[in-house]
């Protein structure tokens, strides 16, 4: 019977034997002073070391890569509490150092460890120590933390940017249906609406938007036809504040392609409106202005002609009593009102065509437009006796809106004009040149009215800039270069000394 | 003779007194559920012998011990705690405590206190 | 799942907290003999709540900067036991500890989980006559941001928290334990407790 419980025993313990000496985990035992009491043989062909070199031998020894104080208070521990303590390899990667061969890519030369200490026997202090390797787990692991890096970076930047548009951008989501979904934190702050105010509510529905009838179907155009629209549309928040909106309508759709929705992007324009209202005012204004001068100028251009008209009728009044009119008189006198006539006739044309807005580029000879736009100026030359000087070929042509011309020109010389009131000047002269060079023409209107201070001559173009007297509006130089630039495709600039300014056109020859 | 159970656990109460009344009787026996009342009943009842818990609520043991003292020099603390660590029964026999002894007391530990006060 | 929400009464409350207690005894004496040094113990507190209450219960802790450890337990008591240490309490134990490395340092938190937490659960279960085992791979240190995706935790529908402290004072050292049981074991927990119950009366 004993012997049958001793050849039992020691089956049990072959059994033992074979599993830890074929089992796939590294598996010693030591004492708490760390010596080497078994080594199975998963160690012994990972750490190229045989067991019977390793017994009784130190394990720090034989790894110094070993911290002796963590193992000694790790096996101690284990000791006092009879329950295995251990090392994970996600904090302390490896305890025996085992070089990885694997072919392969990994991200770890040594393999990583798990390893269970687990109390033995108290009397004589002994461990096991249970290594398993855990390198493709850790590997895996790693890729996943580098990639989840990757991934977070990339999701705050997102994050980011949708804050960013969040508090930036002026954004509506409309669902299909047209069912308000969202709205950007920047629109709820301008338009004064909560979420709760606007999220759920039709889009049409919202009767703020104030969309006209023609408007809303060309909305529902798009809509339908899921394309890109853009408009301008007027509305009144909630403090009763008018606000001007240029909207772009964008279709939505998910990662599947799908068509979701619409994105409302918005922008405040209602500066630019205001400011545009505005400057439609000014314009208007100083047409008013220029209108103004022109009848007085007609008025002045009339009452000659009008007065030898009325003095013609006077003389056949006065033949016809005295009995002395006859028929070649009356030709004559004909003749003299017919041409007086005409004369009007031409002076209105050219007065109407300096406001018509409908005109056509024409080609003209420019001493053809120094010369209609020194009819617009007749008045003040005789009176302040101003001498014009005229270099200008006579064959020079310049295809152009023709009028808007002759209003340039006619502002920079009741510009110079102005500019003489205020001093006086012996010879006064106004200069202007014309050449060609290039495919552009050259004007230069030149005056020696004392020339403009250097802290002002960059503000001379400015709207409401006047140095002059205060029934001015300031606007000649600022509607001169407006014409300049944004009709006839030029450029305008002013140079000047003590005595003379010199203001430079530089326009093409064919507009 | 008279004895004093004090610890706010009912369980531990009842397991303390189960051993106790297998040597002495049960109308020997009170009871208090911090050390302010522990310390109320030894100013009225001077009880020859304290069992007390350090970790309770109102007033921990460690307080109640030099008070209870003070009330009645003769008493006989027995610290019964699960707080085992040696600064622990160190501190509670410093301020006066006869023994520290491991909670839960079985029959034999009981004996072995009772015989050891004797 | 049992979705009937199991209730503990006064009795039963009571005695759960002095086993608990007992057991928290011996582990802190472990404990505080690794480190040599003194815990002052503190009542722990018993509570049965739901997986939101106590992820709500969780966030407290994300407001500073804390290590977070938990490792599983399995027998007829069964669940998981989480560590709570912050960033100074972690930093003062590597002092005391002489550690100053990093891995060294997670290494060292993870090890006084599993002390406390073997420790704690093996005189909890002695004490209620049943055994526990526990398994390596369930020691980890998670990111708190990642508590309420934890597929662990997601196991329960209602846990029974105990809460104590771990407070080495002069050492500056504090932590929370936190023992979370699956619901199966608290229908074996209340059983067991009323067992105890029943033969003291």
């Amino acid at each position: 019977m004993a012997q049958e419980t001793a050849k039992h025993n020691f089956e049990i313990s072959d059994i033992t034997q074979k599993i830890i000496a074929n089992i796939d985990s590294g598996v010693l035992v030591l004492d708490d002073e760390l010596n080497i009491h078994s080594f199975n043989k998963w160690l012994e062909l990972h750490t190229s070391l045989k067991e019977e070199k390793v017994l009784n031998k130190k394990i720090n020894d034989l790894f110094n890569n070993i911290n002796v104080k963590i193992l000694t208070r790790k096996i101690k521990t284990a000791l006092k509490i009879q329950t295995p303590t251990y090392y994970t390899s996600n904090t302390s990667k490896y305890l025996i150092p085992i070089q990885n061969n694997q072919i392969g890519t990994s991200k770890y030369s040594f393999m990583q460890q798990d390893v269970s200490i687990i109390p033995l026997c108290d009397v004589k202090k002994l461990v096991a120590l249970i290594i398993t390797n855990k390198t493709n787990m850790a590997n895996t692991h790693a890729l996943l933390k580098e990639n989840i890096v990757v991934v977070e970076k990339l999701h705050n930047e997102v994050i980011k940017e949708r804050e960013i548009i969040d508090r930036r951008v002026l954004l509506v989501k409309i669902n299909k249906e047209l069912i308000i979904t969202d709205a950007s934190k920047a629109y709820l702050k301008l338009s004064n609406y909560t979420k709760d105010q606007l999220l759920g509510k039709s889009f049409f529905s919202f009767k703020k938007y104030n969309f006209s009838k023609k408007l809303k179907e060309e909305i529902i155009h798009h809509i339908k036809t899921q394309s890109l629209f853009k408009f301008e549309y007027k509305t009144i928040i909630k403090n009763a504040e008018e606000l001007w909106f240029k909207v772009t309508l964008v279709p939505e759709y998910d990662i599947n392609d799908k068509h979701i929705g619409f994105l409302l992007f918005k922008n405040n324009i209602t500066a630019s409106k205001e400011l545009q209202t505005h400057q439609e005012q000014v314009i208007l204004n100083s047409r008013f202005t220029a209108m103004e001068e022109m009848i007085n100028m007609i008025a002045h251009q009339w009452r000659q002609p009008l007065s030898q008209m009325s003095s013609i009728f006077i003389n056949i009044k006065l033949k016809k009593d005295l009995g002395t009119l006859d028929a070649q008189y009356l030709d004559n006198a004909h003749n003299d009102i017919y041409n007086t006539i005409q004369y009007l006739s031409t002076l209105i044309d050219d007065f109407r065509g300096y406001f018509n807005e409908d005109e056509y580029i024409t080609e003209v000879a420019f001493h053809n437009i120094f010369e209609k736009s020194k009819i617009f100026i007749q008045s003040n030359q005789k009176i302040d006796k101003i001498t014009y000087i005229q270099n200008i070929d006579k064959d020079l042509k310049i295809s152009t809106y023709k009028n808007k011309l002759i209003h340039v020109i006619v502002n920079i010389f009741k510009n110079s004009i102005d500019a003489f009131k205020d001093k006086k000047i012996k010879n006064k002269k106004i200069t202007i040149n014309a050449t060609k060079e290039n495919n552009y023409i050259l004007i230069h209107i030149i005056d020696n009215a004392g020339g403009i201070k250097k802290d002002i001559i960059k503000k001379v173009f400015e709207p409401y800039f006047s140095t002059k007297s205060k029934n001015r509006t300031g606007l000649g130089l600022y509607m001169s270069k407006k014409i300049v630039q944004e009709n006839l495709n030029g450029t305008i600039s002013v140079t000047s000394n003590n005595e003379n300014t010199d203001l430079l056109i530089k326009l093409p020859l064919q507009l | 003779m008279r004895y004093l159970v004090t610890d706010d656990s009912k369980l531990a109460r009842m397991t303390l007194i189960k051993s106790l009344t297998k040597f002495v009787d049960n109308s020997q026996i009170m009871q208090a559920t911090n050390g302010n009342e522990a310390i109320d009943i030894v100013d009225k009842y001077k009880p020859d012998i304290v069992f007390l818990d350090l970790t309770m609520p109102e007033m921990d043991g460690y307080e109640a011990i030099p008070k209870i003292l003070k009330s009645n020099p003769k008493t006989k603390i027995v610290v019964v705690s699960a707080d085992i660590q040696t600064k622990a029964k160190e501190m509670a026999i410093s301020l006066g405590a006869k023994l520290h002894v491991q909670k839960p007391i079985n029959s034999q530990t009981m004996q072995e206190i009772l015989e050891l006060l004797e | 799942m049992n979705l009937e929400k199991i209730t503990f009464n006064d009795d039963e409350k009571d005695v759960l907290q002095e086993l608990i207690n007992i057991a928290y005894g011996n582990a802190t004496a472990i404990v505080a003999d690794i480190l040599d040094a003194f815990a002052s113990l503190s009542v722990p507190i018993i509570e049965v709540m739901t997986i939101n209450e106590l992820l709500f219960k969780f966030n407290n802790f994300k407001h500073s900067s804390y290590f977070f450890s938990t490792q599983a337990f399995i027998g007829d008591f069964s669940g998981e036991c989480a560590f709570f240490i912050n960033e100074e309490s972690a930093n003062n134990l590597a002092k005391h500890l002489d550690i100053d490395n990093v891995a060294d340092l997670d290494d060292a938190i993870l090890e006084l989980t599993n002390i406390l937490t073997s420790s704690l659960t093996m005189r909890l279960a002695q004490e209620m006559h049943t055994e526990v085992t526990y398994s390596l791979p369930n020691i980890s240190k998670i990111p708190l941001s990642e508590l309420s995706n934890s597929k662990t935790l997601q196991y329960y529908s209602q846990v029974i928290v105990i809460d104590t402290k771990l407070n080495f004072k002069e050492q500056h050292i504090d932590g929370q334990i936190f023992i979370l049981t699956k619901d199966g074991s608290m229908q074996w927990l209340k059983k067991q407790l009323n067992i105890i119950l029943k033969s003291l009366i």
